[in-house]
């Protein structure tokens, strides 16, 4: 990139010698250069050696914000550095310094008119009096007129770097929003898929949930059965003793001993069983616990990208210009007898361009309150339907089929009412019902069970 | 002991035995059923683990896929302030 030899000044560092002035020889001096910034790739390095060294002055400055802002994606603070330090500390500000230039030269110009006015109204005063002296103030008004066009003049370039400070502005914001949308546009391309996906994890969990309960509650049922089964051992034992057998024959007694076996095993099967349980949903609960961690900031990033578009131009409004009249008469030439003195006509038809106006989102077991499920089914959906009012019921009214499928119980299973409950309120949320919208729900099915026992 | 007191202990005691027996096949069988639940909640678990572990590996591709778009747009910002920088220095 080749320097400007006018407007460039060479940035000085410590322990230099001084740069070679004219006429010496040419060989540049051995400096530091600036440091690269971190955060470019290898090939944006490659430009950035390549740039002069006060562009690379620039950059540098600019990238030292990066590191200050916590907390956001390096993306979206380049961003924010591209609008923030380039636009605003250079094309507006710059672009605010021409606006209040223009601003300036209007009210001298303005001044100026109305000085012209002010000599022009004393001029009509003294010809009405026929007092000599008008022809100083004519001159006067011409040197007003002469300053006018100067100012006029210095208001037309200053406008014009204006209007090309703005476009460049326009340009700028324009470029960054680009890259912005397209950020956007492949960030959407890639998060409304994986927003079904976490929905669908969350269906899994769910599932999880519903087959851990059903599990329960067929570990409960075989653990009251393994319960009786015990009561059935002591019962035999007592008759064994009442036949004669000591207590050590009992057991020792191979029969007693191998259903002692049995029903140890059993509870161990059930509660190794239920430990594995644990570790596995609470495995199953981590990962995507973590998964959902890992995609939120992708989903935060997408509305920030979105938000840094909302910092736009400044409006800076300055008068339209209006292309001016050429004057095209030529002045009258004539000879002046001596005669009584004439007014001057003096022919001009300046029209001042006009100041236009400004522009410019159970088996029923009686023991033990065990119900068979297709009755529970039934009642409860007679309990809902007698029970509650307005449409909340007839979303919460269960399909035996799809209950039975999705837990894979057979209806003659039978379970207490705190099963039920269980597995009733993680089949709703399996099936995405709307349990949050019944208020009253864990009282209903309180209720509903009470009346069931 | 009387030969009918006798016949009646041995019955009472066949009775038993028999009960017993019952009692211990009920609770063999029932250890099968546990065996059943088990395998069958493990089956379903696993299953759920697999679509569960599937799922992550396509929300981890996309979240790299979205990494290396971000990389890309910082790159195209990076050269897009190098060359602002270079307009400015001219200035």
């Amino acid at each position: 990139m080749p320097e400007n030899p006018r407007t460039w000044t060479p940035p000085t560092f410590d322990n230099e010698a001084p740069p070679p002035t004219q006429g010496q020889e040419t060989k540049l001096p051995e400096r530091a250069s600036v440091k690269t910034p971190d955060c470019l790739s290898d090939k944006n390095q490659g430009f950035f050696g390549m740039m002069s060294e006060g562009g690379k002055e620039i950059a540098t400055r600019a990238y030292e914000g990066l590191y200050k802002i916590p907390g956001v994606s390096m993306v979206v603070g380049k961003l924010g550095i591209a609008y923030n330090q380039f636009w605003l500390d250079s094309h507006e500000k710059r672009g605010a310094g021409l606006k209040e230039k223009i601003e300036g030269l209007d009210v001298r110009c303005a001044a100026l008119d109305q000085s012209k006015k002010e000599i022009v109204s004393v001029i009509e005063n003294l010809q009405l009096r026929d007092t000599p002296g008008t022809a100083s103030l004519q001159l006067k008004l011409k040197d007003i007129d002469r300053q006018r066009t100067e100012l006029l003049g210095e208001k037309d370039k200053t406008q014009s770097m204006f209007e090309s400070r703005t476009n460049k502005v326009k340009l700028y914001t324009n470029e960054r929003d680009r890259i912005a949308d397209k950020l956007i546009a492949r960030y959407d391309e890639q998060l409304i898929p994986m927003g079904e996906e976490l929905a669908r994890l969350q269906t899994y969990k769910e599932e999880v949930d519903l087959s851990v309960a059903v599990t329960e509650a067929k570990h409960k049922q075989q653990l009251s059965m393994l319960a009786a089964m015990g009561e059935g051992k002591i019962k035999i034992e007592q008759a064994l003793r009442r036949t004669g057998m000591s207590e050590k024959e009992v057991r020792d007694f191979e029969g007693i001993r191998a259903l002692e076996k049995a029903l140890a095993q059993g509870r161990e099967k059930v509660q190794d069983e239920r430990e594995h349980l644990k570790r596995q949903t609470a495995k199953i609960n981590k990962k995507i616990a973590e998964i959902d961690a890992r995609a939120n900031p992708y989903r935060d990033r997408r509305e920030e990208f979105i938000r840094i578009k909302e910092g736009r131009p400044l409006e800076m409004v300055v008068e339209p210009r209006i292309r001016s009249e050429n004057f095209t008469q030529e002045e009258t030439v004539e000879g002046h007898p001596r005669e009584k003195a004439k007014r001057m006509d003096d022919g001009s038809n300046d029209t001042l361009p006009e100041e236009g106006g400004m522009g410019a989102v159970e088996t029923e077991e009686e023991d033990t309150g065990r119900i068979e499920l297709a009755n529970l089914i039934t009642g409860w959906n007679v309990f809902l339907t007698k029970n509650t009012v307005g449409n909340v019921p007839n979303k919460l009214l269960i399909n035996q089929k799809d209950f039975l499928k999705a837990t894979k119980l057979s209806e003659r299973f039978t379970l207490d009412g705190d099963d039920f409950k269980n597995i009733l309120t993680k089949y709703y949320r399996l099936r995405k019902l709307p349990v949050d919208t019944f208020p009253t729900f864990t009282k209903s099915i309180d209720a509903f069970l009470k009346e069931e026992k | 002991m009387k030969p009918d007191q006798n016949i009646t202990s041995a019955q009472n005691r066949e009775d038993l035995m028999d009960g017993l027996d019952s009692l211990l096949r009920e609770a063999r069988e029932l250890g099968r059923g546990i065996d059943g639940t088990n395998q069958t909640s493990r089956e379903d678990i696993a299953a759920l683990d697999t679509k569960i572990d599937m799922t992550l590996l396509s929300i981890l591709r996309r979240c790299a896929d979205l990494d290396q778009v971000e990389n890309e747009a910082g790159d195209e910002v990076d050269r897009h302030v190098l060359e602002q920088a270079e307009v400015l220095a001219a200035e």
